[in-house]
């Protein structure tokens, strides 16, 4: 759906190119997050996809389409762009800023208003109270649903979100992310998303481009970026934790050994619980193994450390 | 979503009447002020009557030319004034005795000269003058910086506001329209100008908003060129700046030879009144004196705005023209606007100076009387003058709360 072709940007007066020779390629329905250290050229690559800025060399695509052969407003009018909460226009209501794309493809009116609210809806704001408000009413999360909401006004097959969730506390982000997951399994854009938070990664890539230096270091499933790191710097990015974060990948449903009986069992844990923190329950409780229940608190299986070394030892696919 | 929405977060109208809690005697210092001030003016000359309009005049002290009962007058609003400083200084109602009174001041104050001069000119001769001393014209600058504090207290949009702003300005409009004020020197000069005043202000007003016009969109049009094209940005501020360093006069000297020239070459434009004479010089210079202040302000305005809002007008497919128009403009209109408010002001004061070059507006009346040493008629003028300017200022007020985006505005305040 998007190809970069050894595509390099040299910002005039700088070191050294800000991306060299990069190539990557993101399916449809995909979501590629590119991260890396501050000056890897992340967002630099983000934006060469929408021309806001124009690469020395190299090729992009999207679809079948060269960008360089589309208008570059046309173009940029069919991509969602969603960055952080301060790029919301702060004259213009809620309900404007959604409908600043589909003003510019001139839908009527009944339209753009039918279209903001269903979206307001869809990242869990009531219309009612936020369509008419500010952006300088709205708490960071708020704004940055209001973003997400209006990167989707057109309804584009593509978005490209520079650190959308960048400004917000752990907890919002946390529930942000969530309703991204939620939105983007019911959407299916392919979506390119720039962050320099791992765990954000992680959750929400279904592959993960990890740059250094302009140059792409390793492309891959969050799984085997966390099994396989490519090399020391990429082992060191991931974080000591890596193991950890791998177990946060891994629903207990899988692992765990399937058994029937009683309900009310304690202590127990949760079949829909990930594998980190099924371990972590195992410690707290001391036993080396632990009962699942399902939601109504019956018996549904049975998990202990070994399964959980056992699944962690098999290679990632 | 559980975070809340909170619509009266920021409303920056409330003032907070809660002040630290240190004296007990908290009098309300320019209203302390302003009757230190008004004492003093009772000390100083309350008029001067002359034999004739140059003629020197002789100084007369308030007791001279008011018995006991005109000096309780001039005093009544004050003694308001008084009370309204130290009870409850801090209370609306406080606010609005201060201010009214100080604006009935105003009126009483000319009502009383007024009333003093015809006995006053009389004593002296057929062609005797009554002007106004020292101590009323600092007695009405007191009045005037407690009408100022008094409107910003009550609020600038409200009503008590308002009338605070209007009664000292209507007040003394109606007794000079009654012809109370008849035979105070000033209006004595604006009877002999017959005719001519009202065309004078007229004049002024044209020339000003004229060169005011012209220059926003000459001003705003090159600010955004300035700002969009890096390289044109220092040609065309020192082109702008440049003006600023001439002076006034000497820009409108400047201009006379090439105009006559071209008024020389174009009969057309000499049927239109183009020439080394007359409103065309003044005009083109008070628009090049103007555009420093628009130019810089547009810029300036344009660079507030965050570059991530203009970053997201383009990454959503905005034309560079449709951003710097749905976005750059709105937000730095108010920026824009202070500008062209500071270019309107020096526009009024520095379109005196079409007197020497024949063009009319309030500068002859001025210029003249300070040539023939006729006091009244500069102060004729002049007021005419603060007047105008003034009223131009909240204008403008006006016009810029209206380009403010509503949201923007809130912030201004």
């Amino acid at each position: 759906m998007i190809r970069l072709e050894s595509v390099s940007k040299h910002y005039e007066g700088a070191e050294r190119p800000a991306v060299n020779e990069f190539s990557l390629e993101v399916a449809e329905g995909e979501v590629v997050v590119l991260i890396g250290p501050s000056g890897c050229g992340k967002s630099t690559t983000l934006r060469m996809i929408n021309r806001l800025i124009e690469p020395d060399s190299g090729s992009l695509f999207l679809g079948d389409d060269d960008v360089r052969t589309l208008r570059v407003e046309e173009l940029r009018r069919g991509i969602g762009y969603a960055i952080q909460g301060v790029g919301l226009f702060p004259h213009w209501s809620v309900r404007q800023n959604i409908g600043t794309v589909p003003r510019l493809l001139g839908w009527d009116k009944p339209r753009i208003e039918d279209r903001s609210r269903e979206l307001l809806e869809l990242v869990g704001l009531d219309p009612e109270r936020y369509l008419e408000a500010y952006p300088d009413e709205l708490s960071g999360g708020e704004a940055q649903r209001v973003g997400v909401a209006r990167a989707l006004a057109a309804d584009p097959p593509v978005l490209l979100m520079d650190e959308p969730f960048g400004a917000v506390d752990p907890l919002t982000r946390d529930r942000l992310q969530r309703e991204f997951l939620d939105i983007q399994r019911r959407l299916r854009k392919t979506v390119v998303f720039v962050t320099h938070d791992i765990d954000e990664a992680v959750r929400l890539g279904d592959r993960i481009a990890i740059m250094r230096d302009g140059g792409l270091v390793q492309y891959d499933i969050p799984e085997r970026v966390l099994a396989y790191p490519a090399d020391e710097f990429v082992a060191e990015f991931v974080g000591a934790e890596r193991a950890l974060k791998r177990l946060s990948l891994a629903g207990l449903r899988s692992v765990m050994r399937p058994q029937s009986g009683d309900c009310g069992i304690d202590p127990s844990v949760g079949v829909n619980a990930n594998l980190r923190e099924a371990l972590s329950r195992i410690l707290e409780v001391g036993e080396g193994a632990l009962d699942v229940v399902a939601e109504d608190g019956c018996l549904v299986g049975r998990v202990s450390i070994e399964d959980i070394l056992a699944h962690f030892q098999r290679p990632v696919a | 979503m559980s975070e809340s929405l909170a619509p009266g977060a920021l409303r920056p109208g409330a003032i907070s009447t809660a002040r630290p809690s240190g004296s007990r005697f908290s009098a309300h210092k320019i209203g302390v002020s302003a009757l230190v001030l008004v004492a003093i003016s009772l000390m100083l000359p309350f008029a001067s009557v002359s034999h004739s309009r140059i003629a020197t005049g002789q100084s007369l002290q308030v007791w001279d030319v008011l018995d006991l009962l005109g000096i309780a007058v001039l005093s009544a609003p004050w003694a308001v004034v008084l009370v309204g400083s130290i009870f409850r200084p801090r209370s609306r109602m406080s606010s609005a005795m201060r201010g009214g009174a100080a604006a009935s001041s105003v009126v009483v104050w000319m009502l009383v000269s007024g009333a003093a001069a015809g006995p006053a000119v009389q004593r002296v001769g057929p062609y005797a003058r009554y002007s106004l001393g020292a101590g009323v014209w600092l007695a009405g600058f007191a009045a005037f910086a407690l009408i100022i504090s008094a409107r910003r207290e009550l609020g600038l949009g409200t009503v008590p506001g308002w009338v605070v702003t209007l009664l000292a300005p209507v007040g003394i409009a109606i007794a000079a329209a009654m012809g109370s004020l008849d035979d105070l020197g000033i209006l004595v000069e604006y009877h002999n100008l017959g005719q001519r005043f009202w065309p004078s202000v007229g004049q002024h007003i044209t020339y000003s908003a004229s060169s005011i016009i012209v220059a926003t969109i000459l001003g705003v049009g090159l600010g955004v060129v300035a700002y969009r094209f890096r390289r044109a940005s220092a040609p065309i501020f020192s082109v702008v700046s440049a003006f600023q360093t001439v002076p006034g006069l000497a820009l409108i000297g400047i201009l006379v030879a090439p105009m006559a020239a071209l008024s020389y070459a174009f009969p057309a434009l000499r049927r239109i009144g183009v020439g080394g004479l007359g409103w065309a010089p003044v005009v083109l210079a008070l628009t090049l004196y103007a555009l420093l202040a628009i130019v810089r302000n547009t810029y300036a305005g344009l660079a507030s705005v965050p570059p991530q809002t203009v970053e997201a007008g383009r990454g959503m497919g905005m034309t560079s023209s449709q951003v710097v128009r749905r976005v750059q403009m709105p937000l730095a209109a108010p920026v824009v606007f202070s500008g062209v408010r500071t270019a309107s002001q020096q526009t009024v004061a520095n379109a005196t100076l079409g007197a020497f070059v024949a063009a009319g507006g309030l500068g002859p009346l001025v210029f003249f009387g300070l040539a023939q040493q006729a006091n009244d008629l500069v102060v004729l003028g002049s007021i005419a003058l603060v007047a105008l300017a003034l009223t131009v200022d909240g204008l403008m007020r006006g016009l810029q709360y209206l380009v403010t985006p509503k949201r923007i505005r809130e912030h201004m305040r």
